[in-house]
């Protein structure tokens, strides 16, 4: 139990995915300039790395890692070099699946999600999650959590942001720095307080 | 915050008289090294307070002999006078004068100068602040809340946190003096803190949980490292601990008067 709310700090905080890895900066950066949106995407992201990783952890083990068909008689069988294409798939559907649901029961934040939602099929911090997954070899448990954690850790972060651009409205910026420019800089700095994190919990 | 003589400047001279006796006893104890420090400090400072006037017509502010002070008071020590040039031309350009000068940035410019200097030169040592200058932060920190440039929400909930620690059983004492020292330096400023009460609260046991957090938890870090740290990161969620103390305030008015 201890070891799953470490890996889930871990996955929040230490390694956050936009600040830490670098990854999923495009959606970082371009839905952070309303709180409204950043809330959104923050709790799709919670709610589809929650889901993706621990199904791409079942598909990857029951079909595609090495020996995984060794119960049909073909234990040299190695289909990992189909896992890329095998868990944009399942994203794919799993974001097909939460807009659908948004679209019947939600229908004012699938609104508010507009062309993004989509894109999350593209989201690199998405599919980076299922590759560390099979990189670090965890299990349906671990996996689960690490979902949760690493998306959680992209929500605070989103959040974060958004609510410092807000008070960009009493900023005067020079012209060149104005929008993306400053929300560069703003992602740099939140990456050095995020790095306090890295080095506490030194393995 | 134009009130009659309550203008930028004002503020900015009253954080400066409060930063007064942290200010002596720090010189006194340092001697002719930390008053060299200061002056490079505050030339570079004011060295790019001048260019933004001319380049953007943005009034230079005594704000930026605040960040000279308190970079000066806690910058690693041995970095040599480049990377000292370095770290607060970036403090003081990325984090206030592109915002538009002091006012109008989002984090404090000194905490960003710290922030980078640990980052980017991990080697050179932190400085160990003497005893009667940690003594010297309460008057200050006195000063400050009674002139009403600090907050002083925050300093009591800062209180907090490391008290609630100690109450648990847990040690985190090792950290609590450069702790305090960076509380009245860094995350009392009063542009950079939360500005709503809740939220002023919130910011403070923020930070005083991160400064216990890490020093329970960050091995071979130095004290002031690991405060430095902690103001960074509670002046980037301070923007959000606002955001939601407004949110819940207008939920409860919409649920009170429809």
């Amino acid at each position: 139990m201890n070891d799953l709310a470490g890996l889930f700090l871990r996955a929040t905080f230490v390694e956050n995915m936009p600040l830490t890895l670098f990854l999923g900066l495009c959606t970082f950066l371009a839905l952070s300039r309303r709180t409204e949106t950043a809330i959104g995407l923050g709790v799709a992201m919670i709610g589809v790395m929650g889901v993706t990783v621990p199904l791409n952890q079942i598909v990857h083990s029951a079909l595609l890692a090495p020996g995984a068909w060794a119960w049909a008689g073909l234990p040299d069988l190695d289909l990992s070099y189909l896992s890329l294409v095998a868990f944009i798939g399942v994203i794919a559907a799993t974001v097909q699946l939460l807009e659908m649901l948004l679209e019947r029961f939600f229908p004012a934040i699938h609104a508010a999600f507009g062309v993004f939602l989509p894109l999350l099929t593209v989201q690199c911090a998405i599919l980076a999650g299922s590759l560390f997954m099979v990189e670090r070899s965890y299990t349906l448990t671990q996996s689960a959590v690490f979902g949760l954690g690493s998306g959680t850790g992209f929500a605070l972060a989103v959040i974060m942001l958004a609510a410092v651009r807000r008070r960009l409205a009493y900023a005067d910026l020079p012209a060149g720095l104005r929008g993306l420019g400053i929300t560069f800089v703003l992602t740099g700095m939140m990456a050095l307080g995020f790095a306090a994190f890295a080095q506490m919990v030194a393995p | 915050m134009i009130r009659g003589i309550w203008d930028r400047e004002t503020v900015a001279l009253m954080l400066l008289a409060a930063f007064m006796p942290v200010a002596l006893v720090w010189l006194w104890f340092g001697g002719a090294e930390a008053f060299l420090r200061l002056v490079l400090a505050l030339i570079v400072s004011g060295l790019w307070h001048l260019i933004f006037m001319l380049a953007r017509a943005q009034p230079p502010s005594f704000a930026g002999a605040v960040t000279a002070l308190a970079v000066a008071i806690l910058a690693p020590e041995e970095l040599g006078l480049l990377r000292l040039i370095l770290g607060i031309s970036f403090g003081s350009v990325m984090a206030e004068l592109v915002f538009g000068g002091w006012g109008r940035n989002v984090l404090n410019p000194a905490t960003v100068t710290l922030a980078f200097l640990g980052f980017g030169f991990p080697a050179a040592p932190w400085p160990e602040p003497a005893i009667p200058v940690i003594w010297a932060a309460i008057p200050a920190a006195l000063i400050g809340v009674l002139a009403g440039v600090m907050p002083g929400r925050v300093i009591l909930g800062a209180a907090l946190a490391p008290a609630a620690a100690l109450a648990l059983g847990a040690d985190p004492a090792e950290a609590l003096p450069a702790a305090a020292l960076v509380l009245v330096l860094l995350v009392c400023d009063p542009v950079a803190s939360a500005a709503t009460r809740p939220g002023r609260w919130l910011n403070g046991i923020l930070y005083g949980g991160l400064v216990v957090l890490f020093a329970l938890h960050w091995e071979g870090a130095a004290p002031v490292q690991i405060a430095v740290s902690a103001a960074l990161f509670a002046s980037l969620a301070a923007p959000l601990l606002d955001e939601s103390t407004i949110a819940i305030w207008l939920l409860r008015r919409r649920r009170r008067h429809g």
